[in-house]
């Protein structure tokens, strides 16, 4: 099980001036871009045994941490 | 069949809508589908085989996909457990070999008809260096009407299908007709198959708002290409054809005009064939959305061509950094950096190679190259310098929320693009380089260059209505809705009066050359 | 249905005023005087008393530069003018003849053939048939670039047709520039058709003749650079096929004496004053001998056209004068003698 402070550290890797809480709007808003998100994909791809896929890019996996939280949590029972 | 010849506009137009209307519900499809062929015939004659080929080729790889997915629903539930998985990883095998087919197939045309010259150029230039190397010759092909658009198209249609994203087309016309429909086989917006088939293969009423708004929209790009464009680009061909003999202010003017023609002149465009659509109650996507009130290059490229940026970002970017080759490249970058540069190496490689994509897309030629890298530089550098300047100016967040930093941001955006123009509209790499050294000679003439001062007060109207109205969308006004409800004079007197602008101030007739469209040629 | 009803009206009443709007905007757009209304001095026609003029010349700048009217007057009081102005298309000509005809009653129509194959550009022949009638039938289209001679003085005055052109409409260029082709009629077998809507157009001038009267002249003014047997043989079709009378001055036959060397001023697509005198002669011998055309010098209600002639005769002994001298160099220059 992981946690969302896992995912909140990761997005504060990329980008210091973020402190997404877990269910703040991530892409609408503009805190995340295109390049952010292809740089998170790249670190959660790291730090857990997950491959997101370009079927997975999709805005609601990405829209909270919270969704990015339950993406990578449901990527790795497969 | 140019968009603002009148054959299009009066005959074209009207007769297909008045088939349209007056057709039944179920052959109204096909009406659509026969006028983009007559359209696309009267303007390519027997070139129209490339999109006939096209359409079968993505229409075949589609339907086999489907095929693939029922085979997986039907016999998986037949096996036993122990086999499911493994039948599940041959199928998603087989489906992946048959869309990389279709899209191989798909890009190797563009790239033998469009690309082929200037590749054997650079393989040329690189074998020079090497004794005795052979001189390559190379035919070149005519590229047909729209290739870089219907190829890119059919593409999408593909991978859609192979991502379940839309359904395959059942059959070869309803595929065919996507490519082809004619609002978006010459310059695009680039479509997706899932957003515009239900309104192409099941088309809403004839309604009169779609039709009046449709021509409203239609006139306001006459205005922009007629009025503005076609008259800048009198003083932009000028300048640039002839760089060696102005500098200075007479260069800096001519880019900015440039600018103006191409802004002008591509979204012009799009409001005549979006309006086209609509008088047929179809929408195909915006390709603009006001980008010079955008803060940074990144933001400027989200708002100007939109769907350029969005093909290349969701069927290049994406799969590219998520790709096996990347993969290893990410690891490698793991190992021998750090986890910093795992997650960010990558989507630099990834976005260059995007950029100069980008750049080639428009042209086979070092020169385009340029230009997609010199946005690329701009980003990067733009992202590397960012933790750099906090540390120097640490109030620095706080000042990008104000006014007078967002108008700076806009004014800079504003400037790096048209530099970006410059190296665009230029004779080549040379002539881009020595454009922009000329710059800083002053130039002792006058700025009425083969436009005299009229020309240039129409011009400078023309942009600030275009301005007006941009900065209305900006802040979300729906001008046309917004104009139908005021009463009836203003209303005439408005539609009228945009009819004689264009009529009395466009620059067509006897005295000026005609300009064709720029994004045709891509 | 009835919404329907409704809809049509409303868009029916708003392209009626919209109709209004394009023809007012498009007469205040019209020049103020008949002297810029066309190209060359062909506006001058409007100037002309009322059915004063006997043969009427249509034609492009070949006949603009190479054939005078007055010097019909000066030998033999035939009263013509050469309507003509550079680039002007079957097309057009069709619609200025007809108005024309609602001042003038020519009792000869000599059409310049070199207006059939001639196009602007690289239109093709259906966009330059859109263009071409567009713009006859609707002024705003053809005056549209004046709105920057516009003043808020001019707005309001009244128009002047009344400007007149001593040399009816011909055009004296008196530079040499030679042309080096050779013979240019040659026999290649071939004839070029007459494009469909060209063809078209030209019946209607023909029906249009008739109808009012007038014999109508085909001939084809002297021009090295853009005419050919082929040509010739395309026109002649047309000319056997309407019994029309075709004369054409790049035959040998019907050659008026034309100097490749001294006679044009730009390689052989036009002709000068020297070239414009051979030819006008010839075509005046034409009209005297097979036309029964009066002989108007010394009649009231054409003293104009006697000062003119005056006025004329100075003009022309000058241009000539002048024409001879660079043609003198012209030749020199060529014979190495320069």
């Amino acid at each position: 099980m992981h946690t969302i402070d896992e995912i909140i550290d990761l997005i504060r890797e990329i980008n210091p001036l973020l402190n997404p809480k877990p269910e703040e709007e991530l892409i609408k808003s503009g805190k995340l871009t295109s390049v952010d998100v292809m740089s998170l994909v790249l670190a959660l791809n790291g730090n857990f045994d997950i491959e997101i896929t370009p079927l997975d890019l999709k805005e609601e996996n990405f829209r909270t941490p919270q969704a990015i939280l339950d993406m990578v949590e449901r990527l790795e029972e497969e | 069949m140019s968009y603002n010849s009148f054959i299009y506009l009066f005959p074209f137009l009207s007769v297909s809508w008045l088939l349209w209307a007056l057709a039944p519900q179920k052959w109204r499809p096909g009406v659509l589908l026969g006028a983009s062929l007559v359209f696309y015939y009267a303007s390519t004659q027997r070139y129209i085989v490339y999109i006939l080929l096209a359409a079968a080729v993505a229409w075949g790889i589609g339907l086999l996909l489907e095929r693939l997915n029922d085979l997986q629903a039907q016999t998986r539930p037949l096996l036993p457990a122990a086999e499911r998985k493994s039948f599940k990883k041959q199928v998603a095998a087989l489906k992946k070999m048959t869309v990389t087919g279709g899209v191989v197939t798909m890009a190797g045309i563009l790239l033998f008809v469009k690309y082929l010259p200037f590749g054997a150029r650079v393989l040329s230039q690189l074998l020079e260096t090497l004794p005795g190397a052979p001189v390559l010759t190379v035919p070149s092909f005519v590229q047909p009407m729209g290739l870089s658009f219907f190829t890119l198209m059919a593409i999408s249609y593909m991978v859609d299908v192979y991502r379940g994203t839309c359904k395959a087309a059942g059959r070869y016309w309803q595929v065919l007709l996507f490519l082809s429909f004619w609002p978006h086989a010459v310059e695009g917006p680039f479509d997706r198959y899932g957003a515009l088939s239900p309104s192409l293969l099941d088309p809403p009423r004839p309604a009169y708002r779609d039709l009046t708004f449709g021509i409203q929209r239609i006139v306001w790009g006459l205005f922009k290409k007629m009025v503005i464009a076609d008259r800048a680009n009198m003083y932009v061909k000028a300048v640039f054809d002839d760089w060696t003999q102005y500098s200075g202010a007479a260069t800096a003017l001519g880019v900015l005009l440039y600018t103006l023609q191409l802004y002008a002149e591509f979204s012009g465009c799009m409001d005549i064939v979006c309006g086209s659509a609509e008088l047929f109650g179809i929408h195909p996507a915006e390709n603009f959305r006001q980008p010079f009130f955008s803060a940074t290059v990144g933001e400027f490229w989200r708002r100007w061509h939109i769907t350029l940026g969005a093909w290349l970002r969701e069927y290049v970017f994406q799969p590219l950094i998520l790709s096996k080759p990347m993969q290893v490249f990410t690891s490698f970058c793991r190992e021998k950096v750090g986890p910093t540069a795992a997650r960010q190496w990558p989507v630099w490689a990834g976005l260059g190679i995007t950029w100069a994509l980008i750049g080639l897309w428009h042209g086979a030629g070092w020169l385009y190259l340029l230009y997609g890298l010199y946005y690329f530089a701009l980003q990067w550098l733009g992202e590397l310098a960012e933790p750099a300047l906090i540390r120097l100016a640490p109030g620095l967040p706080g000042w990008r929320k104000t006014r007078p930093y967002k108008l700076f941001q806009v004014l800079r955006t504003f400037l790096l693009v048209n530099l970006g123009m410059l190296i665009f509209r230029a004779n080549g790499v040379w002539a881009a380089l020595d454009m922009l050294r000329r710059l800083t000679i002053p130039y002792e003439g006058s700025l009425l260059i083969k436009v005299d001062a009229r020309d240039m007060a129409v011009l400078a109207a023309g942009a600030l209505v275009l301005f007006l109205v941009d900065w209305l969308h900006h802040r979300g006004h729906q001008l046309r809705a917004e104009l139908s409800a005021r009463p009836l004079p203003l209303r005439w007197a408005v539609y009228i009066g945009a009819v004689l602008a264009v009529m009395i101030f466009g620059a067509y007739g006897d005295n000026y050359d005609p300009a064709a469209f720029i994004y045709a040629q891509f | 249905m009835r919404s329907y009803i409704k809809h049509i009206l409303h868009v029916g009443a708003f392209l009626l005023v919209l109709a209004m709007a394009v023809f007012l905007a498009g007469h205040y757009l019209m020049p103020h005087s008949n002297r810029y209304l066309s190209g060359y001095t062909a506006g001058g026609i409007l100037g002309e008393d009322f059915d004063t003029i006997d043969v009427l010349v249509m034609g492009d700048s070949n006949a603009a530069q190479g054939i005078s009217p007055m010097q019909w007057y000066c030998d033999s009081g035939i009263t013509g003018y050469t309507y003509a102005s550079g680039w002007l298309s079957v097309y057009n000509i069709y619609y200025r003849l007809r108005s024309i005809y609602e001042e003038q009653t020519p009792k000869v129509v000599i059409l310049c053939t070199d207006v059939v194959y001639s196009r602007m550009g690289d239109e093709t022949e259906l966009q330059a048939a859109i263009g071409d009638i567009t713009d006859e039938l609707i002024p705003l289209v053809r005056f549209h670039d004046n709105w920057k001679d516009l003043t808020l003085q001019n707005l309001f005055e009244e128009h002047d047709y009344s400007w007149r052109d001593t040399n009816k409409g011909f055009t004296p260029i008196t530079t040499v520039g030679a042309s080096t082709r050779g013979d240019y009629m040659y026999n290649d077998g071939s004839r070029e058709p007459i494009p469909a809507l060209v063809r078209l157009y030209l019946e209607r001038i023909v029906a249009l003749c008739e109808e009012h009267d007038s014999e109508l002249l085909l001939i084809t003014v002297p021009a090295s650079s853009s005419w050919n047997l082929a040509r010739h043989n395309g026109i002649q079709g047309f000319a056997d096929e309407y019994g029309l009378t075709y004369l054409d001055y790049n035959m040998a036959g019907l050659d008026p004496g034309i100097d490749w060397r001294t006679d044009t001023p730009d390689g052989g697509s036009h002709l000068n004053v020297l070239g414009a005198q051979k030819l006008t002669a010839a075509l005046g011998a034409c009209l005297t001998e097979n036309y029964a055309l009066e002989d108007h010098r010394g009649q009231p209600g054409f003293e104009s056209w006697d000062k003119d002639a005056a006025a004329y005769t100075e003009i022309i002994t000058d241009a000539a004068a002048r024409n001879q001298e660079a043609a003198d160099y012209q030749i020199s220059v060529l014979e190495g003698t320069a």
